[in-house]
């Protein structure tokens, strides 16, 4: 296992933890920010929910025109500006990403045998099937689980997930294919988002993966990718972020994490990056919010986003009514500000109960924010 | 809460391998991460909570889904897809 080299440390699941494989070391623990100030300043400027939604950005943005400048209304806060490749970062101390129009919330997130004779269960299509004996098994566990028996969806009600045909726009081209390559040789595909010229933020679970050795060996990073299209070509990384609560305490919490691209590929300068924010429930409950990332089901190598509005929220989680499938995670639930795309958490599951990702919440927000800056 | 070891087959009991197999349907959370099968048709579900789930293989131009619950009497998962 690669070596852990822990940032600071405030008692709580949040604290940060390096796979250790750049072999940088680190000693910031006095600017770790773990109580933010939430004092967000700027009124929103026009119709903050997404038009991603609607498909018309989609309508918008089909002849690849868009120039994909984030530049607009900024309320003053660090600049990434995707306008023209280029990457801006105005690293005034004390500085926040905050969003929105003031009075944010304070988040409160410290510390956080069935045997028998062989048999074949076939689908209804009748092209794939289990070879044993699965319609005993599923008989078991229907004895077991009365009730459970019904596959709940993941792809809720019918699948309204639209395919991202042109990737080269912003904010598309931020979005980021992960291709996995854990420490015991298990290959995975996932999804994260730039946030800085070598920063990709991602699902705990991508980077640090309990089942099949921890820390991931190396991820293929490619933005945009369509197919085999790399519009802006690909990196493999081997250094990488998490935190102690998912890397030691394996708590959903906390599954979150980041990639540091190679100081060689500086894939964000071209592609231009995703804001963040720690957002007042108030203000995410008027919000649709857009998931894009690379299901599996479609094969893994293609974008593909939804909207809908987040259904129930925690200090720590968020719960939505999204389609999503397994490919995903990582993949930022943001919503669009103007020109700006604004990340407010992390997907990083599916189940009968809504598909749920990881809140940006004051704790996370500081933890993006500083390997944002390791990325610069 | 169970680990599955599974093995993508085609019709001629030979190994499918760099198919992507993603959970779209799911009675309990689980990670929404992809997984790949290896040279031998490999693939590995860590820690599924019990539960009903619909996996959908995607190899080759192939797109077909199948259910399965968990736990598993033998903690695996051969599914042959017919290429």
């Amino acid at each position: 296992m690669a070596q852990q080299t822990t940032y600071s440390d405030n008692g709580n699941g949040h604290v940060a933890v390096s796979s250790g494989s750049s072999g940088e070391q680190y000693d910031d623990s006095g600017t770790q920010e773990f109580t933010a100030q939430d004092s967000g300043s700027g009124a929103e400027s026009g119709d903050t929910d997404t038009l991603e939604a609607l498909g018309l950005e989609q309508l918008q943005e089909a002849g690849g025109s868009s120039s994909g400048d984030q530049s607009g209304d900024d309320s003053g806060l660090e600049d990434f500006d995707s306008s023209d490749g280029s990457y801006e970062f105005s690293d005034t101390e004390g500085e926040d990403y905050q969003e929105f129009d003031g009075g944010f919330d304070e988040f409160d997130d410290d510390g956080g045998d069935s045997g028998g004779g062989g048999g074949e269960y076939q689908s209804d299509e009748g092209r794939i099937s289990i070879i044993g004996d699965e319609q005993k098994v599923a008989e078991a566990y229907i004895a077991s689980f009365p009730g459970e028996d019904v596959v709940q969806e993941v792809v809720i009600g019918r699948d309204d997930r639209k395919q991202v045909r042109n990737t080269r726009p912003f904010p598309y081209r931020a979005i980021v294919q992960l291709s996995i390559e854990a420490k015991n040789g298990r290959r995975y595909v996932g999804t994260g988002w730039l946030v800085s010229p070598r920063t990709v933020i991602t699902a705990g679970h991508c980077v640090y993966l309990h089942g099949a050795g921890g820390w991931a060996k190396s991820i293929q990073v490619t933005p945009g990718m369509n197919n085999t299209s790399k519009p802006y070509g690909s990196a493999r990384a081997t250094a990488f972020r998490s935190v102690r609560g998912w890397v030691k305490g394996k708590s959903r919490d906390y599954d979150y994490g980041a990639i540091i691209l190679p100081k060689s590929h500086p894939l964000g300068r071209r592609t231009g990056t995703f804001r963040y924010a720690s957002v007042p429930d108030r203000i995410m409950l008027r919000k649709y919010v857009n998931i894009c990332g690379y299901p599996g089901d479609k094969g893994g190598k293609t974008q593909w986003y939804h909207a809908r509005r987040i259904s129930r929220i925690t200090s720590k989680r968020l719960t939505y009514q999204i389609d999503t499938a397994g490919g995903q995670s990582g993949s930022p639930v943001f919503y669009r500000r103007g020109r700006l795309r604004v990340a407010v958490g992390i997907h990083t599951s599916g189940s009968m109960s809504g598909n749920a990702g990881t809140r940006i919440n004051s704790s996370v927000k500081a933890n993006l924010r500083r390997w944002a800056r390791e990325g610069r | 809460m169970q680990t599955i070891n599974g093995k993508l087959v085609d019709q001629y009991g030979a190994p499918v391998a760099d198919a992507t197999l993603s959970i779209v349907r799911a009675s309990a959370p689980v990670p929404d991460i992809a997984m790949l099968s290896d040279h031998a048709g490999r693939f590995y579900l860590d820690d599924f909570p019990n539960g009903s789930y619909r996996l959908q293989v995607t190899v080759d131009g192939i797109s077909e889904a199948v259910d399965f619950t968990v736990p598993r009497p033998t903690a695996s998962l051969t599914i042959r897809i017919n290429r």
